[in-house]
């Protein structure tokens, strides 16, 4: 169970729109739910939980206390306002460490000392930020790896099949699915072209009208 | 400059902008984005502006998307016409904007300082309030 991690819950018997009051007081609504775990709505202290959540991803481990019992958990879901990007919910899938458990991990890519950016000023285009795996809880990564420094010239690809995954860990995308490419920066040549041709055309609508509608029946 | 290709309807009512954008409120292409704050429709042609504003600003460097489409037709009477007669001409395309939407995003290895240079100059070109946000801050607190 992880110990880097840890938040205090507490039995939440607010719901609905009445929990805009426990935000006021600075807690933070959520749930937890798993295999074998009664959904319960629960509530934790903002501060604390805003700090952990900022650290954890998908695929990290956390501790939920809650009654005095301790539940190993991901979290699943974080609700967060558009505009004032304040966390609004948070939902915790608690885990049995004995039962295998899907999520999305991130993929981070090292993109230093790349021959294709060097050579060709390339511009890796991050394809998959973020791929499904399915692995014992005490196996889950923080994320994968990619090192891009393999892409010697533009077009040049990494494939889900290539990504360099921990023992115990399966990953349940395409292998062919493509995470990390080289593409080649647009000339500029090509924007103008682009811009000139964009000017001479009409607005043409295509109307798909009463008459059209009328022939379908 | 972007407009759709078919449309069913020539001419559209003008509706209401109420509350906050629900979908596309999310960085998900590149690391920093121009976000809008206030709603609105942005033009095609603002669009395209803001386009070509980043594109010369990040001189070949890194990506742009742009993450909001002119799909909505904006009428315009005719000068010094008399009222009735039907709904005016389409003047131009809009995309309809609403608080939180993500507007433009660009990545691909750009540097902060010019990410955010170009950000900028875009949000020059659009007619509703916006702000840069980076990928890091997006959630959490």
């Amino acid at each position: 169970m992880s110990d880097q991690y840890v938040l205090e819950a507490n039995r939440r018997e607010v719901t609905g729109k009445k929990v805009k009051r426990l935000r006021r007081e600075g807690k933070l609504p959520g749930i937890l739910y798993g295999h074998k775990v009664e959904p319960t709505p629960v509530v934790v202290d903002y501060r604390t939980a805003a700090k952990v959540l900022r650290d954890v991803g998908t695929s990290t481990l956390l501790t939920l206390k809650l009654d005095g019992k301790e539940y190993p958990v991901l979290v699943r879901e974080q609700q967060v306002d558009v505009l004032s990007r304040q966390l609004l919910h948070v939902d915790f899938q608690a885990l049995a460490m004995d039962e295998t458990v899907r999520t999305q991990v991130d993929v981070v890519v090292l993109d230093e000392n790349v021959p294709a950016v060097k050579n060709y000023s390339a511009i890796l285009t991050v394809v998959l930020d973020s791929v499904e795996i399915e692995c014992l809880p005490k196996d889950l990564p923080e994320n994968i790896t990619v090192d891009a420094s393999v892409l010697q010239e533009i077009g040049d690809t990494i494939t889900v099949a290539d990504l360099n995954v921990p023992a115990g860990v399966t990953v349940l995308e395409d292998p062919e699915s493509v995470v990390v490419v080289a593409t080649a920066p647009e000339s500029a040549a090509e924007e103008e072209a682009e811009a000139e041709a964009e000017e001479g055309v009409e607005p043409e609508v295509i109307e798909k009208g009463k008459g059209e509608e009328e022939a379908e029946e | 400059m972007l407009m759709p290709k078919r449309v069913k309807y020539r001419k559209q009512m003008r509706g209401r902008l109420k509350g906050k954008a629900r979908r596309g409120a999310e960085i998900n292409f590149g690391e920093y984005a121009l976000q809008a704050l206030e709603p609105g429709w942005v033009s095609a042609r603002q669009i395209e502006a803001a386009r070509r504003a980043m594109t010369r600003a990040m001189r070949r460097r890194g990506k742009v998307w742009i993450r909001i489409f002119p799909d909505k037709p904006i009428t315009k009477r005719a000068a010094e016409s008399r009222m009735g007669k039907g709904k005016g001409a389409v003047e131009y395309w809009a995309a309809v904007v609403k608080p939180g939407r993500i507007m433009f995003e660009v990545g691909g290895g750009v540097p902060e300082d010019v990410a955010r240079r170009a950000l900028r100059l875009a949000s020059y070109k659009l007619s509703v309030k916006s702000r840069i946000i980076a990928l890091e801050t997006a959630e959490g607190e």
